[in-house]
Order: structure tokens, then C-alpha cells, then sequence
């Protein structure tokens, strides 16, 4: 056991030591050989002092911690094969997408007045679970191919959400959690009086641990899209909901996610919030629609899930935060910008819902006057 | 945030947990190897400063603390009803009585400073064990959708 753990270690030694060996033998494109490909080196140079260390230690010859060295090789192992799929890849797959992507993230986080360096954007997420962003790295990934698109661009105000979020974590919570369990208290309180406890505690002990561990954060995301986009993040939100892979509908939640139904509520709140309540009711006329077309059941109990209180009032303290950090707001950015990406992608949105026919062609022209303003800049 | 970002989110955190306990249990090993003077002969690198213990007995006793709290993200749903499920951190360990007073035990050990016995290894390892099962599962699920 013991010579196997400790060929196991040095073996993995060799295989970080290569790869380094790969990053700094070769010149990558200038947008990430000045930060992103020296920060994967000091990654996995870090990686490296653990595992020298380790080797000579004299640790790996204890009999009596060979499992708790095993343990620790598994831990470390998967660390590298994060930073090989989230980092090395995207260094050696670093091609034209991803450079589109590197001046569009740096052009929006001027417009919405974002002072952090912007994320690395990169084309290498599985397509069946869209836009992911890696909270340590700073990637976010998109779909093969997204470059040509520009209707599902709004998530991507989202994924921003989530770093905006990992930068202030407690705000927000600190200032709408009162109010979530307050809600929660109360509901169970009058449980116990109306003596449907036995259902009803469990029920709302599992919905305020939602709340408290992803939903939060998740509608304060959609909400810091709806600041930033405006309408067209509702209408992102609307499809992302109708083309759910049938295995959940609008009114079913998870352990990450609120329902969709709730989730287009909490935008709706935003819009209004922002000024955009024309916009709102028109897309919520849509939206019911496309609810009454389906056969989605509401469980009764699904009304004391996602109050609108809660919901108004969390729309009320994500905006004071945005305000309080001087995000732009969606009118903000077009009163300064004339033509921001958040508005050509709302632009978008109206053009495929009026000439869905000829979608293609202006998607591709709006595309590429995009690229042209990177020329220009 | 979508799926994958949850998921990354929580691998970071259980891993982050797991490290932690492992890392302190071996200090603990390498301490309770040292009361024994042929270990010193076996194993001439064996060493342990006072940090190093400081440390693994401030982390030591703070993970086994939380861990009903880290039990609780282990909660999974059931892939029919959508309900949630018990995971073995919380089957095997913390709604096991005999688990549960060998966690107290360790407790009361580390505050009075004693050396740790061999049966509390075994119950930190059993821990860590389902910890590493936690985590793998989570980087498996992580890896499968990026």
C-alpha cells in the first residue's frame, strides 16, 4: 500500500509539473497571456509546493494515515482536473469566440458601470445546462456556438448577478432575511394553531432552507439581470421556462431553483421597479398565456411558497443595492450609451416577436456591428 | 445561477470541509504515533509543532460542531417525488447514537486535551470517508455538466 500511494503522488507531481511545462513554453493570445495563463500557473504551481511537500514529508511512509493520504490525493486530484477543464482548456481552446466574448464582456461591464476586471468568457459549456459561472475561477461558460446568438445574451446579466453577488454576500441576505423569517414563523405558528402542524412545519422548515441557501440569491440574480436589461430579461426568462426538458414545470422548484412561475413574478416586480411597467404587463399578458395553454397543476399549497411580499420587498432591497454599488440601470445605460448590448438584445427581442422570418438576417447584421465597435474602440 | 454553478458552488464548500477535517486527523495520528518512542525510530520525520496541534484541534472541534449544518446541504431529493432524502452524512453519522456519543466523546477529548483513542480514529474516519463520497459525488455530478 504504502509504495503504491507514494507512486501515485509523485506520478501526479510529474503530470502537474508537464503541464506547466505546457503553459510556459507557449505564447497564447494577449488578451489572457497577461493574467489568465500566469494565474493558472500560479495555480497549479501552488498545486505542485502541496505535493512536494507532501513527498517530502515523510508522511506518505505512516501506515497509519495511508487512508487519510488517500483522502487527500483524491481531494487534490479533482482540484487538478478542475483547473485542467476550467482553466487549461480554455487556455488551449482560446480561439475566436472567446475573443468576441472578451471585448463584448468588457464592453457591457463599462456600460453597466461594473468596476471589477470583467470574467473570462469561454465556449465550452455542455449546451443542456446553458450558462454556468465557476465562482473561484471566474469563467463563466456558454454553449458551442453562442457567439452567433443574442436572444439568450440576458443570462449572461445574470451569471454577472452571481459574481456581483460572491463580491457583497451578505448584503442582501442580511437585509431581506428578517422578513423571510418572519414569514415563516408566522406561517408555521398559525399551523400549529389551525393544528395542521404535522404537515405544515416540515413543509415550511423545507422552503425557508431554500430560501435561505439558493433562493435568495437566485431571484436577486434575476433581478440584478432585470436592472440591467430590462424587458428583455423577462422575455429571456419566459424561454428559458417554456423550454424546460418536461422533467419539471413552471410551478416545480429544486433545491437550487425557485419555480419558473416565481421567477418571472420576481422579474415582473423589477420591470415595475425600474420603470418599465408597460413592458411588464405586456410580457405578463404573455406569460399568463402561455401558462392557460398549459397543463401544469398548482398544488394547493404552492401559494404560501413565493408570497408577492417577500417578492416586492426583495425587488426593493436588490435595487437599493444596485443603486448603493452605482450599477447602471437598463435606461441608465441607454441615456448614456445611445445603442448598450442590453439594448440591441431588447431590440432583438422585438425584432424576432414582430419579423420572425428575417430574425436571422438582422441577428447576424447586429452581430456584426458589434464586432465592428471592438475594431473601433 | 444555473445548476452548474450551484453545484460548483456547494463542491467547493464540502471540499473545502473535507480538507479540513482530514488534514487535522492527521496531526491528531501523527501526535498519538509520537507517544511511542519506536515510532521516532520508524518514522525519523515524524513531527508535530505546537501550531500544527493548535490549529488541528481549533478546526478539529469546529468541523465536528457543524456538522449537522453541513449534513443538512447534503439533503438530496428523490429523482421520483422531488422530496428531500437523508444523505449517509446524516444516516450513518449524526442519526446514529452510537456515532453521535463517539463525536461528544472527541469532543470532551480535544477540550481536555487529551490524546486521542483509537476508536475515535476510527469514527473520524468513518467521517471523512462519507465526507470524500460527498464530494466525489458532487464533482462527478460538477464534471458531468460543464
Amino acid at each position: 500500500m504504502i509504495p503504491f500511494i507514494k507512486g501515485l503522488y509523485h506520478d501526479f507531481d510529474s503530470r502537474v509539473l508537464r503541464m506547466i511545462n505546457i503553459l510556459n513554453s507557449a505564447t497564447y493570445h494577449p488578451n489572457i497571456q497577461k493574467s489568465f495563463v500566469p494565474n493558472t500557473i500560479g495555480y497549479l504551481e501552488d498545486l505542485r509546493d502541496v505535493l512536494q511537500q507532501k513527498i517530502s514529508s515523510g508522511d506518505l511512509d505512516i501506515e497509519s494515515i495511508a487512508f487519510n493520504n488517500m483522502s487527500e490525493y483524491n481531494e487534490l486530484n479533482e482540484f487538478f482536473q478542475t483547473i485542467e477543464a476550467a482553466r487549461f482548456e480554455v487556455i488551449t481552446k482560446y480561439n475566436g469566440p472567446e475573443i468576441y466574448f472578451h471585448h463584448k464582456i468588457a464592453r457591457i461591464y463599462d456600460e453597466i458601470q461594473h468596476l471589477s476586471v470583467p470574467p473570462l468568457l469561454a465556449t465550452i459549456s455542455n449546451s443542456d445546462n446553458y450558462f454556468w459561472v465557476h465562482p473561484v475561477f471566474e469563467v463563466i461558460g456558454l454553449p458551442f456556438g453562442e457567439e452567433n446568438n443574442l436572444l439568450n445574451l440576458p443570462d449572461l446579466y445574470h451569471e454577472i448577478g452571481h459574481l456581483i453577488f460572491k463580491q457583497y454576500p451578505e448584503i442582501v441576505k442580511n437585509e431581506i432575511w428578517p422578513a423571510v423569517e418572519q414569514y415563516f414563523h408566522d406561517q408555521i405558528n398559525q399551523s400549529y394553531d389551525e393544528k395542521t402542524s404535522d404537515h405544515y412545519v416540515p413543509f415550511f422548515n423545507s422552503k425557508r432552507k431554500r430560501w435561505d441557501e439558493s433562493w435568495i440569491e437566485e431571484f436577486g440574480c434575476d433581478m440584478i439581470g432585470t436592472y440591467l436589461c430590462g424587458p428583455a430579461f423577462a422575455y429571456s426568462n419566459m424561454k428559458m421556462a417554456a423550454i424546460n426538458d418536461g422533467s419539471k414545470d413552471v410551478y416545480s422548484d429544486s433545491y437550487s431553483h425557485p419555480s419558473d412561475e416565481s421567477r418571472m413574478r420576481a422579474v415582473f416586480f423589477m420591470l415595475e421597479k425600474t420603470g418599465h411597467k408597460g413592458a411588464s404587463d405586456q410580457i405578463k399578458a404573455s406569460w399568463d398565456d402561455f401558462i392557460n395553454h398549459t397543463n401544469y397543476t398548482k398544488h394547493p399549497d404552492y401559494k404560501y411558497i413565493y408570497p408577492d411580499d417577500l417578492l416586492r420587498k426583495l425587488a426593493d432591497v436588490v435595487y437599493g443595492y444596485c443603486q448603493d454599488i452605482d450599477l447602471a440601470s437598463y435606461s441608465d445605460q441607454v441615456q448614456k450609451h445611445t445603442n448598450p448590448i442590453s439594448k440591441i438584445v431588447n431590440d432583438a427581442w422585438q425584432e424576432i416577436l414582430s419579423n420572425p422570418h428575417t430574425f436571422e438576417r438582422y441577428q447576424q447584421e447586429q452581430i456584426k456591428k458589434i464586432q465592428e465597435s471592438f475594431i473601433s474602440d | 445561477m444555473s445548476e452548474t454553478t450551484l453545484i460548483t458552488k456547494r463542491y467547493n464548500d464540502m471540499a473545502s470541509f473535507a480538507s479540513k477535517v482530514n488534514k487535522s486527523v492527521i496531526v491528531f495520528k501523527k501526535k498519538s504515533l509520537l507517544e511511542d518512542d519506536e515510532n521516532k525510530i520508524k518514522y525519523p520525520k515524524l513531527n508535530v509543532s505546537v501550531n500544527e496541534l493548535e490549529l488541528a484541534k481549533k478546526n478539529l472541534r469546529e468541523s465536528l460542531q457543524e456538522l449537522d449544518k453541513v449534513a443538512a446541504t447534503t439533503e438530496r431529493s428523490n429523482v421520483f417525488t422531488g422530496e428531500p432524502e437523508s444523505s449517509a452524512l446524516q444516516t450513518l453519522v449524526l442519526k446514529n447514537e452510537t456515532d453521535r456519543n463517539e463525536i461528544d466523546s472527541i469532543l470532551h477529548s480535544l477540550d481536555e486535551g487529551q490524546v486521542l483513542t483509537r476508536t475515535n480514529f476510527v469514527t473520524l474516519d468513518k467521517i471523512i470517508s462519507i465526507l470524500d463520497n460527498e464530494r466525489n459525488l458532487l464533482f462527478k455530478k460538477m464534471k458531468m455538466m460543464h
